[in-house]
């Protein structure tokens, strides 16, 4: 590591695990020389749960309930990516309405999140309405989710070869009611942070992302969108029902934490406009496939990388078939792997430590993510 | 892509299987000591400019780990994923941390996970996840996660009732209850 570490000059503070700057708990040790960061290490481990272990020793349907556990705020990528690879694996086919509902509650989980983030963006810098403006709007979706699959955070709807059923009567209405309500209070949002001048004060020109690191360190989502970027596998190798829909990848030109929260609060637009495309162009049919017996269902040998574009940027799955009841190895890339280790220790260096807490947040991490 | 990517695979005179083939993704195996070498060439002649991720698999009856790198196109954002055997007794594969900044946080979670080491890799003996941990590395097979719980943690007793009152009152000893029991539940 670069900087200096000189004694007589430097404070050494552990900043976490518990601290306003992250949705999870992870901690960064950093060395100061005033108030400037010379050098920051990022320690994970305190979330380790052995999920990729766990997935070893179950079955292969055994492991959706235990998959969206590795992300709480957007679970659904998870069981998404895992039944991607699993459907691949087998050579299975997913009816048309199910990968439409599919990409519904990706979409929804979306709108939840970068509703969050964007309030918790400006609740890092003091202005703790935003965040709980934020945070009042995603319930409306969490309503819909709750619904839709009786769980609110955890919703284990999509299985292989579909989703567990079909959307309830009348959902489509209250799908629209929610975007409305989201609509009507959206200016005001924008009114309380991206006008305020503390809050561009405190973001413009902070935590810079350089576009040449986008490729060097294979950053993705906002992070990178945020610097020009036009990552986004929704539209580069689109997946379920996004091939079939009509949308722009949001992209900003600053580089810094104002661009970043600016993508997604564009990405909030985005998330309306395909939810309604979604509930117009909704086709009829079966919403999943029929399975084997599910406790003697063997997946035939093969390895398989899975993606899908989460909030936070791409997300992975490499899973391994041996031809038995378990999976051989899954691995879980998550965006936060490179955004919260090999990015933040980089672009902390000479950055203030009054703007950890923000730089922090703007990458959005997720530390279940990387310790899996 | 696949197309260009086996071409210059050939060109090396490089033998290699193809695994799995589809629209922007290609996976294939090739002996451990080339795999480096189709790596990088891959990222100068084909552009693979990203390292998405490397991953080891124990497969034990073998006695090997495979290690399998997944890079990607900068280009048109395809996949492809490199696959290469490696002795599992006192594994070593080359670092290409310097190459790619991302891969010096994925091997040192391999080292610690697996106990396969990073020669080139300048941060491979910081603790990454596992601080402190002297057992096997836990993701190999041979790792037997029952034996650690029982010898770390013990065996919880037996649940002979389902009374937390009683439950608290036999693991602290002496328990009030701050509200009185109800007729009931004292008999």
């Amino acid at each position: 590591m670069s900087g200096a570490t000189d004694p007589a000059t430097t404070t050494h503070l552990f900043f976490g695990p518990q601290h306003p700057g992250v949705t999870g708990n992870m901690s960064v040790e950093m060395w100061f020389d005033g108030d400037e960061i010379t050098r920051a290490i990022t320690h994970v481990g305190y979330l380790h749960r052995g999920f990729e272990k766990l997935m070893e020793r179950r079955l292969w349907i055994q492991n959706f309930p235990l998959v969206c556990r590795i992300c709480v705020p957007e679970p659904d990528i998870n069981e998404e990516c895992y039944a991607l690879a699993v459907e691949a694996l087998d050579g299975m086919e997913v009816p048309a309405r199910a990968r439409w509902i599919r990409t519904l509650v990706l979409e929804l989980a979306r709108l939840g999140v970068n509703l969050m983030a964007f309030g918790g963006q400006a609740g890092t810098i003091g202005l703790g309405t935003g965040a709980m403006w934020g945070i009042t709007l995603r319930d409306f979706v969490l309503d819909l989710f709750e619904e839709l699959s009786g769980g609110r955070i955890y919703h284990m709807y999509i299985i292989p070869g579909g989703v567990r059923r079909d959307l309830p009567p009348g959902f489509k209405e209250r799908v629209i009611s929610v975007l409305e309500t989201i609509e009507e209070r959206l200016p005001e949002f924008d009114r309380l942070i991206l006008n305020n001048s503390v809050f561009r004060d405190r973001t413009v020109g902070v935590g810079e992302v350089r576009p040449e690191w986008i490729e060097e360190m294979g950053l993705v989502g906002p992070v990178a969108r945020g610097s020009g970027s036009e990552r986004d596998v929704r539209r580069d190798h689109p997946y379920e029902a996004y091939g079939e829909l009509d949308f722009d990848v949001v992209t900003e030109q600053g580089c810094d934490i104002y661009s970043r929260a600016l993508v997604r609060r564009r990405e909030i637009d985005l998330s309306i406009s395909l939810i309604r495309q979604l509930m117009e162009g909704m086709p009829d049919g079966p919403v999943a496939t029929v399975l084997p017996n599910l406790t003697e269902w063997r997946v035939p040998p093969g390895e398989v990388y899975s993606r899908v574009e989460s909030s936070r940027g791409e997300y992975g799955y490499y899973v391994v078939s041996d031809g038995g009841t378990r999976p051989r190895r899954v691995h879980v890339r998550g965006p936060s792997y490179v955004h919260a280790v090999t990015l933040l220790e980089r672009m902390l260096v000479g950055a203030n430590i009054a703007d950890v807490s923000n730089i922090m947040v703007s990458l959005t991490t997720c530390p279940p993510e990387i310790e899996r | 892509m696949q197309k260009q990517i086996a071409d210059m695979i050939k060109d090396m005179k490089c033998p290699f299987d193809e695994v799995r083939s589809s629209r922007g993704y290609l996976h294939v195996r090739v002996p451990s000591d080339r795999a480096v070498e189709v790596l990088l060439g891959a990222r100068q002649r084909c552009g693979m400019k990203v390292l998405q991720l490397i991953s080891a698999v124990d497969r034990i009856e073998e006695d090997v780990f495979q290690l399998t790198w997944i890079l990607e196109s900068s280009d048109d954002r395809s996949i492809l994923m490199v696959s290469a055997d490696y002795p599992r007794e006192d594994c070593s594969v080359p670092s290409l941390g310097e190459v790619w900044p991302a891969a010096v946080a994925f091997e040192r979670e391999l080292r610690e996970m697996f106990g396969i080491r990073f020669p080139g890799n300048s941060r491979q003996e910081e603790d990454f996840l596992l601080e402190g941990w002297k057992e096997i590395p836990p993701m190999r097979r041979d790792f037997d996660t029952l034996e650690f719980s029982m010898r770390t943690f013990g065996q919880r007793r037996e649940r002979t009732h389902t009374d937390p009152r009683r439950y608290i009152a036999e693991i602290t000893g002496e328990w009030e209850t701050p509200v009185p029991m109800r007729k009931k539940e004292e008999k």
